[in-house]
């Protein structure tokens, strides 16, 4: 999974879901996200569902921080992360 | 009598005994006092002393409860600040409640510094730091913490709570839950919202542990549960809202852990739908506690068979924790079964007053409008002023208008609540200065820097006027109209153009 396509999914989603199209196209990947309150607990817990149905990764809930949660490529970079984790699992264990 | 006691007592008997947990950072009940000490003597070198106001702003961290135990030795008071609030935020409470330093955690102690008058700290202590025992001796009455609360009048206000208030709440509750050294508890809540108190001091007095949950975490309802499985949790306490989250999403496809022995909620109405099934998942007591900041939890009740037989969210219940409360009709007469009244408590969880103001002598008028029932328990039925709730959360209207209003491009601003229960959201709506056209993001990075996370706007509107009544009154009920209008609107938006892509050819390949 690549970190641009990411960022890309992430931002589509969240101008759809939480900024009602975000028109005058002011969502970049640095906007502040949990500070200026386009997420909040709540639509964390609805991007994290959408993390695992549309790209199948479950995050670990000691990764939910306000970290990597603070703009849109920290969170990409975390998907990305759990991915690999997940993959690296996968491969291991026994068929 | 103090609230830092209870560690020290509990380290004495339990020394080795996981005290909290938070993510794979864990404190035994003997690492948690060297660590409270530490910070203590940290303080004092800055002059902290009895009396003083520390405000510590922080995620939830082990490093968060060591500080503010170790503010306690000092015979000092903390006023905790969430990791999300906004640096003006922190300065304008610090300068309010004069605090002589501000505690940050290193990611924010930058930050701090450039907008804080008073002293700044870090919240880590170097294991180098002298540990030797700190234990100021306090007086019942002396303040033990502020939790800054948001005002109809759109000022914070921040409610004082002495060793005594707290104390006379965390000792009811640690008998009523029967807790013990085997509990675990679950921390949900933020440590800004007095639902906390429960979770940190009845694990301290026990010698239990409890389980903090990072803000993020809080609605994350699929983590939630695996959480509340993987940690063992015996006791948790939250409001209504995070518990129906859980339920819709996997709480309900596991058995309930055989552990889970208590679960608490307060901070809104429970809909009976939920509670009925809860009850029907799990074994565990359900206990419903009530009471606003000012008054700690004063009445509470534990949900029986025949309250999930009433079509009503089970009722608020019988006074606790040494307090006296009643229903207090308009003529100022005390209500009957029967009739409604607005609650009003006196007792030792009372709190001392709000800071800067006169001390809180009368009883305390909750602002809530209750039922009394045959038993002489009661129903809670709603809210006599414009301040709302959402997700447990109090928040008044009039400070989130102040604050939007206050954007440079905005000449004036309204705010209401759209949709209920855990879908609630603000919503703004806002009228432009002549010849400005602020983005819907410029607004709320402003707000940002001026209220609490869960007081900014959801829905920026921005329109050329807003409707009035006759009186010339902001017409709210307009408003909550015209959100369901434009939601509608967008939502045939969204479907006319994904027929449209998909009716195209380059739609249906990309």
């Amino acid at each position: 999974m690549r970190q641009a396509e990411v960022e890309l999914a992430l931002m589509e989603f969240i101008r759809e879901e939480f900024l009602w199209g975000d028109d005058d196209r002011e969502l970049t990947e640095s906007t502040p996200l949990l500070e200026w309150g386009i997420i909040d607990s709540l639509r964390t817990a609805l991007l994290l569902t959408h993390m695992r149905e549309k790209l199948g990764v479950f995050v670990s809930p000691a990764k939910i921080n306000a970290r990597n949660f603070r703009d849109v490529t920290s969170i990409a970079a975390l998907v990305v992360a759990e991915a690999a984790v997940a993959a690296d699992t996968t491969e291991r264990e026994p068929a | 009598m103090s609230l830092h006691e209870l560690i020290v007592n509990s380290t004495a008997r339990h020394p080795d005994r996981l005290a909290v947990a938070c993510g794979t950072d864990t404190l035994t009940y003997l690492e948690l006092d060297a660590a409270a000490n530490r910070f203590a003597h940290r303080l004092r070198e800055r002059g902290v002393g009895r009396g003083d106001r520390v405000v510590l702003w922080s995620d939830k961290s082990t490093d968060m409860i060591a500080a503010m135990q170790g503010v306690l030795r000092l015979g000092a008071a903390y006023v905790p600040m969430d990791g999300t609030a906004p640096v003006a935020r922190v300065a304008m409470l610090a300068a309010d409640c004069g605090a002589a330093v501000v505690c940050a955690d290193s990611g924010r102690l930058a930050e701090a510094r450039t907008a804080v008058t008073a002293a700044c700290m870090g919240l880590h202590s170097e294991s180098t730091v002298d540990d030797t025992a700190l234990d100021e001796p306090v007086d019942d009455d002396d303040l033990a913490y502020i939790l800054y609360t948001s005002g109809s009048t759109g000022v914070p206000k921040g409610v004082c709570i002495s060793h005594r208030n707290s104390r006379a709440f965390v000792d009811w509750a640690v008998a009523e839950l029967g807790v013990g050294p085997m509990d675990r508890l679950a921390n949900h809540a933020p440590l800004v919202f007095d639902l906390s108190v429960l979770d940190l001091y009845a694990a301290f007095a026990t010698g239990a542990s409890v389980h903090l949950l990072s803000a993020e975490l809080a609605h994350a309802p699929a983590q939630l549960v695996r959480f509340l499985h993987d940690e063992r949790i015996t006791i948790w306490y939250s409001v209504p809202s995070a518990l129906l989250l859980m339920m819709r999403d996997g709480l309900l496809d596991r058995a309930a852990p055989d552990a889970l022995r208590a679960v608490c909620f307060a901070g809104e109405p429970f809909p009976i739908d939920g509670v009925r099934s809860l009850a029907g998942w799990t074994t565990a007591r359900l206990l419903n506690l009530y009471g606003p900041t000012e008054t700690n939890v004063c009445t509470f009740h534990e949900v029986t068979p025949s309250d999930l037989a009433r079509d009503r969210p089970p009722r608020i219940g019988r006074p606790c924790s040494g307090d006296r409360v009643w229903a207090q009709r308009p003529d100022g007469t005390v209500a009957g079964p029967g009739e409604e009244g607005e609650l009003l408590a006196v007792g030792p969880t009372v709190m001392l007053g709000y800071w800067g103001a006169p001390r809180q002598r009368e009883p305390y008028h909750t602002g809530d409008i209750v039922r009394v029932l045959e038993d002489g328990s009661f129903d809670y039925v709603g809210r006599r002023d414009h301040t709302v709730k959402i997700r447990g959360h109090r928040i008044g209207l009039g400070e989130v208008e102040i604050a939007t209003a206050g954007h440079p491009d905005i000449e004036d601003a309204a705010v209401v609540v759209v949709g209920s229960g855990i879908e609630a959201r603000l919503a703004a709506f806002v009228m432009p200065a002549r010849g400005r056209s602020p983005g819907p993001l410029s607004i709320k990075a402003h707000c940002a820097r001026l209220l609490p996370s869960y007081a900014l706007p959801d829905h920026v509107h921005i329109g050329q006027d807003l409707p009035r009544t006759r009186n010339g009154k902001v017409d709210r009920p307009a408003l909550v109209r015209r959100h369901t209008e434009l939601v509608a609107q967008r939502s045939e938006r969204r479907l006319a153009a994904a027929d449209a892509a998909s009716a195209s050819p380059e739609g249906r390949t990309s």
